[in-house]
């Protein structure tokens, strides 16, 4: 650790560019998948980034990924309070444009929670099925089923990730497996998604027909 | 049958990786070791967000500066404008505030909006809009498939009806047909569309003047009473994606479609405020939109109001819409 530094006035951080670079090609590309999962790929290329960067500004996460035991629950679990944060500012933009609406004189209201909206929102990119069940769990226990299925953290990797126990991760890890396993519908298999290759574009009009074309098969489409 | 833990890693293989681009973007970012303050959330934010990791169990308050949180994300889809990894402030901060509409005050509502709800504010941004036009109407739609895949197709329609296409292959060509911008099934020249009324209910009877009237039924024989209305919704819907609408028209469309019962929330999503719309209930996959609130457009779409007509339903794979006035036809 000859590298450390513990006054870094922000700017630099102890790892040298080398070993910054070997962190960041070492695990990128899984923690912007899966930010992808659980925000949407637009934002997740903001996140991936905040969250590399907020490791290399922090001289005490800059030390931990240096191990490699310690990268990846450092890495997800930085990655992880960023989508907590994430659908808490999409639920503020929300109740920020039902306050405009509410200036124009528009009474109309759906009653949600923050935490509920978010909890709706999360991991649409895995399907609107999946989302929805893994909506219905507790955000705790959310974030340790994805960190365990989706970065493959071991429950004890979980628990250092997300300051948690480790006998409380597995607690939880169990009880979200659980109450997953009983959403499961009948023929889930999102390996197989009823879709072709290339969308044809824009040239299906056809006034006789109505006006609608169909361009994909629909079988076992999940709305 | 399959256990949950095969079910979530078969959708997250669906998910795909970066673009190359993106990667390297990042990487610079990253490595440069950029001045913090300028790249990452403000040091409040950062040292709340990196305490937790790694030591004991410790509530986290997420610091978020009030009104930033107002349409993030909204403008990453489609504006056709990148901004630069390297110089963005990396959470999107900026950018949110300068699209934030500008009546942002007033007492505690609701988190949730209903369709409706978003209809409504997005038709308000939407008529503040200053209206531009320009010698073309530039169209650009991008479709991705679940896996990442995609493909794009962009249109040019100037005033006088001709149009000129270019698909993924780089090649324009001027398209054969004149006149073959739609409303509904009523073909409309853009001289029509720029002089609709403005007013909702208005808007909609003119829409449905022009599918009665309009000349495109030739050969379609007499339209049954739910085919108009269907043609009217989907011209309602149109004006809100590729067509060249005023932005006042674009407002009014969104006003009207926000009557319709059959539309409600997805609440906020990647790219804007997510809305589901059932054309044919019963028949079809409900119609999933995103309306970006800084504009009143349709950004993200699972189904599309082609700009010479029909409904088209994307299954496994939605587009992104762009659209701009422009002076520049590119050879």
């Amino acid at each position: 650790m000859a590298d450390f530094q513990p006054h870094l006035g922000g700017r630099r951080s102890s790892l040298s560019t080398d070993r910054v670079g070997g962190v960041f090609d070492a695990h990128y590309v899984k923690v912007y998948r899966y930010l992808a999962s659980r925000v949407g790929v637009t934002s997740a290329e903001d996140l991936a980034q905040d969250t590399f960067l907020i490791v290399v500004a922090n001289p005490r996460l800059c030390l931990a990924v240096q191990e490699p035991e310690q990268a990846r629950p450092v890495l997800f679990g930085v990655a992880t309070r960023l989508v907590a944060q994430y659908w808490r500012r999409q639920a503020r933009q929300a109740r920020a444009m039902a306050r405009a609406v509410a200036a124009d004189g528009s009474p109309d209201g759906d009653v949600g929670g923050e935490s509920e909206s978010a909890a709706r929102l999360d991991a649409q990119a895995l399907g609107p099925a999946l989302a929805e069940a893994l909506g219905r769990l507790p955000g705790r226990d959310r974030d340790v089923l994805l960190l365990s299925a989706l970065a493959d953290l071991t429950p004890a990797e979980v628990a250092t990730a997300l300051g948690m126990h480790p006998v409380t991760t597995r607690v939880r890890l169990h009880r979200a497996r659980a109450r997953l396993r009983a959403q499961l519908p009948p023929q889930a298999d999102p390996r197989h998604p009823p879709e072709d290759g290339s969308p044809p574009l824009g040239q299906a009009w056809s006034p006789a027909s109505s006006t609608h074309q169909q361009i994909a098969p629909t079988t076992g489409g999940k709305p | 049958m399959i256990d949950e833990l095969t079910w979530l890693r078969a959708a997250f293989e669906t998910v795909p990786d970066p673009a190359p681009d993106v990667v390297a973007q990042a990487r610079r970012t990253v490595v440069a070791g950029l001045p913090h303050e300028h790249a990452a959330p403000s040091s409040n934010e950062q040292e709340e967000l990196a305490r937790g990791v790694g030591r004991g169990p410790r509530r986290l308050s997420y610091l978020t500066s009030g009104l930033a949180a107002v349409a993030v994300a909204v403008v990453a889809i489609g504006v056709g404008v990148r901004w630069d990894a390297g110089t963005r402030p990396a959470s999107g901060d900026d950018r949110s505030t300068a699209s934030a509409p500008a009546t942002l005050s007033g007492r505690q509502t609701p988190a949730t909006l209903s369709g409706r709800q978003i209809l409504l504010a997005a038709a308000t941004v939407a008529e503040k809009a200053p209206a531009r036009t320009g010698t073309y109407w530039h169209v650009k739609v991008v479709s991705t498939t679940r896996n990442g895949d995609s493909g794009w197709n962009e249109r040019w329609v100037a005033w006088d009806g001709r149009m000129w296409a270019r698909e993924s292959d780089g090649k324009i060509t001027q398209m054969q047909l004149p006149n073959v911008l739609a409303l509904g099934v009523a073909h409309v020249t853009i001289g029509q569309l720029q002089a609709l009324p403005t007013q909702p209910a208005a808007l909609k009877a003119r829409v449905a003047d022009l599918v009665s009237n309009g000349d495109a039924q030739a050969g379609a024989g007499k339209l049954t009473v739910a085919v108009r209305e269907h043609a009217v919704f989907e011209g309602l819907v149109s004006l809100v994606s590729q067509l060249p609408a005023s932005p006042k028209v674009r407002a009014a469309a969104l006003r009207a479609i926000a009557a319709y019962p059959n539309v409600t929330s997805l609440g906020a999503v990647d790219g804007g405020q997510g809305l589901r719309l059932s054309f044919w209930p019963g028949q079809d996959p409900p119609a999933s939109l995103v309306i970006d609130p800084a504009t009143g457009q349709l950004r993200r779409t699972n189904v599309l109001v082609g700009l010479e007509g029909g409904l088209l339903v994307g299954v496994g794979y939605t587009w992104a819409v762009t659209t701009a006035w422009t002076d520049v036809l590119p050879r």
